[in-house]
């Protein structure tokens, strides 16, 4: 009776605060909407290139103060906070933040979210950008909420996480326990040492998304779990209705930080560290440690990621693709544009001091085919292409993670592969790995939990002795789920696994074939870093890098990544990858043996003409002025 | 730009190809322009022969090889039309030099030949059809010297290509060079080609048109 009056009088209180909230809400857009919009404080520069301090107040979600003498204190939020002298619904429409908004054109293929469970080997190339070979969180019926406790960790908030219209209603209760996600401003922008974004990746599972731009700040430290919670918590009493056993989350700020106006010093930076970058966008090779991959050349150099990839108020940032370069100073910030500079853009050439390469005898048609990453940008390839680890796949830079190099995904990189322009950049590659529902020529993946109760008990156990990792899956496993799913489905559903670069089914005797599906074709996006010091692009050292019978360049080999014990060893030369055969590669890695002796064959050849027209050059000019003397 | 040029070159070649295969047949007969070579010559007149279908049959093939992309798709070879352009470029080059080392000497611009290139110009037409051989042969060895010199810049541009001597602009410049003078090469072989199928024609009346003057000889008779 008392968890029902408590609850009772929440839903009251909720109400009444929501109607309030609509209220001034209206009556504050009123005029905006009449008005025109004028830009906010911090929005317009008056030209100065020093660093405003940033000694503000912290705000909650409601608009309220922070005092820290308070009792039951709230997470400041971003919206409030910042949102006072920046548009915070410009800069919402961002890059970074507008995945989900499908109005944004989806852009060049990028890395996706990559759903992973080791024991149902599954592997599921996953984004909200509709990019091809990708699938929609809600295809999956990956609710937002369930989406940012599986993502959000490398997430700067905003987009997918306070978009109302993505809410759905079931889950309206919830998401007032848990609170938007709002973006966290300082994910990139704090320049605080004590700044810790493994504090905001571990609010989310705990669907604390209120407090975790808190949580990441260096002055304030959250607790408890709102997942924990009942739908009826209420954080203004912070009291669980029914659930006592539980934390509930709450947050506390280091009071020395706040002055007597209660304002809180935050070290702001215009100028992003790359480390801030390098939370979401890093990417390990396995195998090589830390002390033996160099940053990117341009880091080395000094610069910051944010040099290039820069962006006016709207925080649509340049992502330094040639093809999507919307303005001539955009376009400055490509590779091209600021090495080579380019015919409507001759003075933005060398930004930052970049240098105009020579190219000594590279042959002009490998620019026609090749991007300048092809030779400039990560790892070299060698024999035996590598898996990498990158941060939004493997959760790198967050607590608990698991450091072996076999951790799923199976991420190979450098894969050499023709962009959607037709040129050859490296890239990742992911080989997609799932249980799916086929329907005709089309399928839809299933989300592990509905696989995982019919996995022979064996292989579970194996699974798990192999942490993060997938084991060998033998045949008969194979057959066992595909046969209960179909048993257990009423309509005659026929399902399939993705693996290998295959859909594998069964057949009606009972035994599995497989098949070619689109859906299994690997997912690749290009890479562009890190880029290597000249000296080591390929082609530096002559021809041979790329066109001799054994360079990874062609021949290197790309492993099928796959879970079936049928499948092992399988794997694909590079040449394949672009549009060529391996056999053709050889054939012209063959000719650039004889090509030296070709060579003076022909220089001598020239050499020889060349002085044949000299010797008679003479003897008929002397004809001719003969004749013209004759004339006169 | 290029691309239109190379469209002209070739349709207008294909035109003369046309024009010639239809009122003209071969039969084996010896270019006039060329000297009648002596008992110690044939020899070398063999390996002249055998230069010049060489570089003839190779030309065709780099050409091909070389020109058929500009002209479909506007870009410059790749893939397999690439190495089979760079595999006969060897064998092009040397056989061209050996045609021309073996026929350099016959094809010396001598004073005679300069008189009647000059005269070409100040004559009148019905002057110029009567000295009809000796214009060719001049016309012809001109070709020769062009097709010569010609092939200076058609080798080395792409010979300083391959080293490391040149950056990207100086590439592309190189490449521009070796396409404008290989355009220029093929032009001038086509037009050597045709002065040698004319003045073939005209020593050599065609079968069909001496058939033709018998009927009418053998009707008038009757």
């Amino acid at each position: 009776m008392k968890a029902f009056k408590c609850h009772f009088y929440n839903l009251i209180q909720f109400k009444r605060r929501k109607s309030i909230q609509l209220c001034s809400a209206f009556v504050l857009l009123f005029p905006l909407s009449v008005l025109p919009q004028e830009s906010m404080l911090g929005d317009v520069s008056d030209g100065s290139r020093a660093v405003p301090v940033h000694l503000i107040k912290l705000y909650d979600e409601d608009g309220s103060v922070i005092r820290p003498n308070e009792t039951h204190l709230l997470p400041f939020s971003t919206r409030e906070t910042c949102g006072k002298c920046h548009d915070y619904q410009k800069i919402s429409a961002g890059l970074h933040f507008s995945a989900g908004n499908p109005a944004v054109p989806a852009g060049r293929k990028g890395e996706p979210w990559v759903l992973t469970d080791p024991v149902t080997a599954t592997q599921i190339p996953i984004s909200q950008r509709g990019w091809s070979g990708t699938y929609l969180p809600g295809s999956l019926s990956i609710t937002p909420m369930q989406f940012l406790q599986k993502f959000g960790a490398h997430l700067p908030g905003g987009g997918i996480g306070e978009a109302d219209s993505l809410i759905p209603a079931e889950n309206y209760l919830r998401w007032q326990v848990s609170g938007k996600l709002e973006i966290n401003c300082l994910s990139c922008h704090d320049g605080e040492a004590a700044h810790d974004q493994s504090q905001f990746a571990a609010q989310m599972p705990k669907q604390n998304f209120r407090w975790a731009a808190a949580a990441s700040s260096g002055f304030a430290k959250v607790s408890g779990s709102a997942k924990d919670m009942p739908e009826q918590y209420d954080i203004y009493t912070a009291v669980p209705a029914s659930v006592t056993d539980k934390i509930p989350p709450s947050v506390s700020y280091e009071r020395s930080r706040f002055n007597s106006k209660n304002e809180v010093f935050f070290d702001i930076v215009r100028d992003i560290p790359s480390e801030r970058c390098y939370f979401c966008h890093s990417t390990k090779v396995s195998s090589v440690e830390r002390w033996q991959q160099d940053d990117d050349v341009h880091v080395q150099a000094g610069m910051l990621c944010v040099d290039c990839h820069s962006n006016s108020l709207d925080h649509n940032m340049t992502r330094g693709a040639e093809s999507e370069a919307a303005s001539t100073h955009a376009s400055s910030l490509t590779c091209e544009g600021c090495h080579l500079g380019g015919e409507d853009r001759p003075m933005l050439a060398g930004r930052f001091g970049a240098p105009k390469p020579q190219h000594l005898g590279i042959p002009p048609v490998h620019f026609d085919k090749m991007s300048c990453t092809a030779c400039h940008s990560g790892p070299l390839p060698t024999e035996q292409i590598a898996t990498v680890k990158t941060s939004r796949a493997h959760k790198l830079g967050t607590h608990g993670v698991l450091k072996n190099d076999e951790v799923l995904p199976r991420i190979l990189s450098p894969v050499f592969a023709k962009l959607e322009n037709g040129k050859i950049a490296p890239h990742k590659l992911l080989w997609p790995s799932f249980w799916a529902e086929l329907h005709g020529d089309s399928l839809a993946p299933l989300l592990p939990e509905r696989v995982q109760p019919f996995l022979i008990a064996s292989y579970v156990a194996d699974s798990i002795k192999a942490p993060g990792n997938w084991v060998d899956m033998p045949d008969s496993m194979i057959v066992a789920v595909l046969d209960t799913l179909a048993k257990l489905d009423s309509v005659g559903t026929q399902f399939g696994y993705i693996a290998g670069g295959n859909l594998v089914k069964l057949v009606s005797s009972g035994t599995l074939t497989s098949v070619s599906h689109r859906a299994a074709n690997p997912y690749m996006w290009p890479v562009a870093h890190d880029v290597r010091p000249a000296a080591q692009s390929l082609g530096v050292r002559g021809c041979d890098d790329c066109h001799s019978t054994g360079s990874p360049f062609y021949f290197s080999e790309v492993g099928i990544a796959t879970p079936l014990a049928s499948g092992h060893r399988a794997v694909l030369t590079m040449a394949e990858f672009q549009g060529s055969s391996a056999l053709y590669q050889s054939a012209f890695a063959l000719s650039f043996l004889f090509r030296p002796w070709l060579k003076i064959l022909i220089i001598a050849s020239t050499l020889i003409i060349a002085a044949v027209v000299l010797v008679y050059a003479f003897q008929g000019l002397a004809g001719l002025l003969k004749t013209f003397a004759e004339e006169n | 730009m290029f691309r239109i040029l190379l469209i002209c070159v070739f349709a207008s070649s294909i035109v003369l190809f046309v024009w010639h295969a239809r009122s003209f047949s071969l039969n084996g007969q010896r270019a006039s322009w060329l000297p009648q070579p002596g008992p110690a010559q044939r020899s070398i007149n063999g390996l002249r022969k055998i230069a010049l279908l060489l570089a003839a049959g190779s030309l065709l093939l780099l050409v091909f090889s070389g020109f058929l992309p500009n002209m479909v798709v506007g870009a410059a070879p790749s893939g397999l039309l690439l190495l089979i352009h760079v595999a006969i470029a060897p064998l092009f080059a040397v056989s061209l030099m050996l045609w021309i080392v073996l026929s350099a000497h016959n094809n010396a611009m001598q004073e005679q030949d300069w008189r009647q290139l000059v005269s070409l110009f100040r004559k009148s037409s019905e002057e110029s059809v009567q000295n009809d051989a000796a214009n060719r042969t001049a016309i012809l060895k001109i070709c020769f010297w062009c097709l010569a010199i010609l092939a200076v810049p058609v080798s080395l541009t792409v010979m300083l290509s391959m080293t490391t001597l040149l950056g990207t602009s100086g590439q592309n410049t190189a490449l521009s060079l070796h396409k404008y003078s290989a355009l220029a090469f093929f032009l001038i072989a086509v037009v050597m080609a045709h002065f040698v199928l004319a003045g073939q024609r005209q020593n050599n009346p065609s079968k069909s048109s001496s058939k033709k003057q018998a009927a009418i000889d053998a009707s008038a008779k009757n």
